[in-house]
């Protein structure tokens, strides 16, 4: 054996591929900023102090703050009311390099004021670098916790609607229509567990709306397995009881083209918007649910497409031929092999996904309180008069997301080597 | 080829159907009670008498259908009543439910509901003459009471009830034997719950004469509700707002196609050439410009009198009357409309134009394409007779997407410029929680996804008779 590695990995190619282009690696760039900003956006723009000297007592109000959201401390009685951090006189104080909040209002400069107009500030350290809007909130502190919000809500979707589209898409692509036969008992016993499962999941975790979510989560865990298990158990059962029973072969790929037809038939947008429309109150993410579960259709497509195309790969008639369950086929071999063009669709949904998000804020749909690029836009509908710095910013900074994951997976197609 | 086609009608056919149903599904899931929404009076306010109320609601539900089963059927625990819709007010059954969930014994929940109603009349129908601060107080706990989902809220609210009776003889007079009964009763479904009964699924067939039944019918005469706000037809309101939704995409669409054929077969012909490299960084960025964004930013530019530039308004074309000259409304219209249809455009443009590149360059390395270059043909005749008929069918199949988004219309670029289409209406009937302008419009975009998708898979099998013949090989049905 040779020291050196000879023939690198497949990954390894399609990283060096990557990277010999320059647009992939502006776009690997540009996402990692993002993604540093995500992260700092409470370190560089916020309205407490990194310190202030109060009374002759030192406090580290943006640290300590931290810690209170996370309900590690609580707030001191001399730092209390714990807002209107701009008005206390400090002895002395040391602000981050934009000194506001999103959400902070700056009573004299209301009504919009623009990045180049005059504005009622201390000094040049509390200037609005990128203006005010109608209520007095800076801009650049906005789209820098935007930021936040726009790659948490596009990780939200596409995490929802990967898990949707593969376990969908990847059932039916794998087993196809011939692929999964199944005893008649076996059938029955499913047909009738899994709608008691459904009927548990909906039903029962309403039963205890106070508890915490992820006591909820793992009770519909819990409600949704409970069913399948027994499902496995009495189709064990079964078999040896009725070890003569006839088979039957599930038209799966079939089933999921049907369904996909049917969630396709009804146009998207107005399909996110009614399901939106059923929440008294929508939050952010839960929209992003809504958006990641209606767009699982195509990635479910998708999968199924990709599976397909592996399925009839000479390894995977080896890996049968050899006896492989197919929890292995499945995870071991058609899973690898799908990862890759998977990962450019995933790449596009995002940037889908960030636009969705935007231009449902802009239109005013969902939390009013949270501060999103889309949401410092939508304080322009409907206006005679625009401010330019309140369309450009936000809008600059969705083009360059959205470019950003487009190009990436523009650029992972073509290290894959497709088209 | 007719064969083939009532082949595909009876596939989509249980796909309209189950859209339907979940479209259904979906609207009575929206907040809001329906027969409180419909129609500008409200009940809360018309009245204070709990009886009158009653009776005003019954009869109103009774009008709009809405006192009928929601469905054919309904699975719901063993525990629920199967008449609980017609119950009056939403807000009331959502609190028998919350109370059933957590007891699941019916009837006794049904006696403490009575309880708190008896209780509200019989306080109601004390006379006049006796006003007191105790009484309003009562009246205020029991109303309270009526939405009190906590059993232990309820027992002290139910103490302090107890305690204002006390202290005036008049009204324990009067409530005295009401409120034994209801704190009876309140006692006897604390003491009975019948938890078992709610984890057990019950099947119940509700008939046939149901609102599911009454809307599908609605919707195959062709008639889509009234609206909520003013009690009008829905139909005319969608009809009126289509007309500029249609306006408007029937300037964008031929030119937007018009455009991307050009740009793609150009780029295609000449393929890694100077014009091709430009073009598809130009289309790259095109694609990644939110639409939203630049419909924003031209407003700013072109509609800012300080910059001398403000020849697109977003309020005007509402302006003009009736009798307003043919000249006038094109002045206008132009003025108001070119924005929205530039924004238009360019979208569709962008994603055309790359679907025609690759799909021609595609069409330009097969073999019949050689052949006829090797018999001679011009290279015009070789592009535009032989490989751009091969190359058009993803373009075909991108028309029958959009004719679903012809009468959905585009809401960002409608709210933003004014237009009173289809995409405003619809934000607006979302606003106002006007659900069956939503839902009519959901439905409308159902029915035409679907004609759409018989649209482009008539198109394909008539242009290509592979299709035809053989189903399984249908390239919209497989990708």
């Amino acid at each position: 054996m040779s020291k050196k590695q000879v023939t690198a990995g497949y990954w390894a190619n399609v990283w060096q591929r990557f990277r010999s282009r320059s647009a992939g690696r502006l776009a690997l760039r540009s996402l990692g900023v993002f993604v540093l900003i995500a992260f700092l956006a409470p370190f560089i723009a916020n309205e407490r102090p990194l310190y202030a000297k109060l009374e002759g007592r030192a406090y580290f109000p943006l640290l300590q703050g931290l810690l209170v959201d996370m309900g590690w401390s609580t707030w001191d009685t001399k730092l209390l009311p714990a807002e209107d951090w701009l008005d206390k006189s400090y002895d002395k104080v040391w602000y981050t390099f934009i000194p506001y909040s999103p959400a902070s209002i700056d009573h004299r400069n209301l009504n919009a004021r623009g990045p180049f107009q005059k504005q009622r500030v201390e000094s040049w350290r509390f200037r609005h670098w990128l203006g005010t809007d109608k209520t007095g909130r800076d801009v650049a502190a906005g789209m820098l916790h935007g930021t936040r919000m726009a790659l948490w809500v596009g990780l939200v979707a596409i995490g929802v609607a990967l898990f949707f589209g593969l376990s969908l898409g990847g059932l039916a692509g794998y087993f196809g229509d011939q692929g999964l036969v199944l005893r008649k008992s076996t059938l029955a016993i499913w047909a009738l567990c899994l709608p008691l499962g459904l009927y548990y999941v909906v039903y029962l975790p309403g039963m205890s709306s106070d508890a915490s979510w992820i006591s909820q989560v793992l009770a519909i865990l819990a409600y949704l397995s409970a069913p399948l298990i027994l499902a496995m158990l009495l189709s064990r059962v079964f078999k040896r009881i009725l070890p003569k029973s006839g088979q039957i072969t599930l038209p799966l790929d079939t089933l999921l083209m049907r369904l996909l037809e049917i969630v396709d038939a009804i146009p998207a947008t107005i399909l996110v918007l009614a399901l939106i429309a059923t929440m008294e109150q929508p939050d952010t993410t839960y929209m992003m649910v809504v958006v990641g579960v209606v767009s699982s259709a195509s990635v479910a497509r998708f999968v199924r497409a990709e599976f397909l195309r592996v399925r009839k790969q000479t390894y995977m008639e080896a890996g049968r031929a050899l006896g492989f369950g197919h929890f292995r086929l499945i995870f071991r071999h058609a899973l690898p092999n799908a990862v890759g063009p998977l990962l450019v669709l995933l790449s596009f949904s995002m940037a889908g996904a960030i636009l969705t998000e935007s231009s449902l804020s802009l239109l005013g749909i969902g939390a009013a309180d949270r501060v999103t690029w889309g949401s410092i836009l939508g304080g322009l509908r409907g206006q005679h008069e625009i401010e330019w710095w309140l369309a450009f910013f936000p809008g600059l900074a969705i083009f360059c997301t959205v470019l950003t994951f487009k190009y990436l997976g523009e650029g992972l197609s073509e290290a894959l080597g497709e088209k | 080829m007719l064969r083939y086609f009532l082949h595909r009608i009876l596939l989509l056919a249980p796909t309209l159907l189950v859209a339907l149903v979940l479209t259904f599904g979906l609207s009575r899931l929206v907040p809001g009670d329906p027969v409180e929404q419909a129609d500008e009076d409200n009940l809360e306010k018309s009245t204070q008498k709990e009886t009158e109320l009653l009776r005003m609601y019954r009869r109103k539900a009774a009008r709009l259908g809405l006192d009928k089963p929601v469905f054919y059927f309904s699975i719901q625990p063993a525990a629920y009543p199967d008449t609980l819709y017609k119950i009056p007010f939403r807000n009331r059954r959502e609190m028998l439910i919350a109370l059933l969930r957590q007891n699941g014994n019916w009837p006794a929940v049904e006696r403490y509901f009575v309880g708190i109603g008896n209780f509200k009349t019989g306080l109601q129908k004390l006379p006049d003459t006796l006003r007191s601060e105790a009484r309003s107080s009562l009246a205020q706990e029991i109303n309270d009471l009526q939405f009190t989902a906590d059993f232990s809220i309820a027992q002290a609210q139910l103490q302090t009830m107890g305690g204002l009776l006390q202290k005036d003889p008049v009204l324990q007079q009067g409530m005295g034997n009401a409120y034994m009964q209801l704190l009876k009763s309140f006692q006897y479904l604390q003491a009975h719950p019948q938890k078992a009964k709610l984890y057990l699924p019950a099947f119940k067939w509700l008939g046939f004469d149901n609102q599911f039944q009454d809307v599908l019918y609605g919707y195959l005469r062709g008639d889509l509700g009234l609206s909520y706000n003013d009690g009008k037809p829905v139909n005319a309101k969608i009809g009126r707002a289509l007309v500029w939704t249609v306006l408007l995409n029937v300037f964008a669409l031929p030119i937007a196609y018009f455009l991307a054929i050009f740009f793609g077969v150009r780029m295609a012909v000449g393929k890694g050439g100077r014009f091709d490299r430009r073009m598809n960084n130009v289309l790259f960025g095109l694609y990644a410009l939110p639409a939203f964004w630049v419909a924003l930013v031209l407003l700013v530019v072109f509609s800012n009198p300080d910059w001398g530039m403000n020849f697109i308004t977003i309020t005007g074309m509402m302006d003009l009357d009736k009798n307003s000259s043919w000249g006038e409304w094109i002045r206008v219209g132009a003025r108001q409309l070119i924005v929205p249809i530039m924004c238009l455009i360019y979208p569709a443009m962008t994603i055309l134009a790359r679907q025609m590149r690759s799909s021609m360059i595609l069409a330009l390395n097969q073999d019949f394409v050689r052949t006829a270059r090797a018999k001679g043909l011009s290279e015009k005749e070789v592009i535009w007779k032989h490989a751009f008929p091969n190359a058009a069918f993803p373009l075909i199949a991108f028309f029958g997407s959009l004719l679903p988004e012809l009468v959905t219309g585009s809401i960002l670029l409608e709210s933003i410029f004014n237009i009173p289409g289809m995409g405003r209406l619809l934000i607006y009937g979302m606003g106002t929680q006007d659900w069956p302008i939503v839902f009519g419009i959901m439905i409308l975009g159902t029915l035409l996804s679907i004609i759409g998708l018989l649209f482009a898979d008539l198109a394909y099998a008539w242009l290509d008779p592979r299709v035809r013949f053989g189903a399984e090989s249908n390239p919209i049905a497989q990708v």
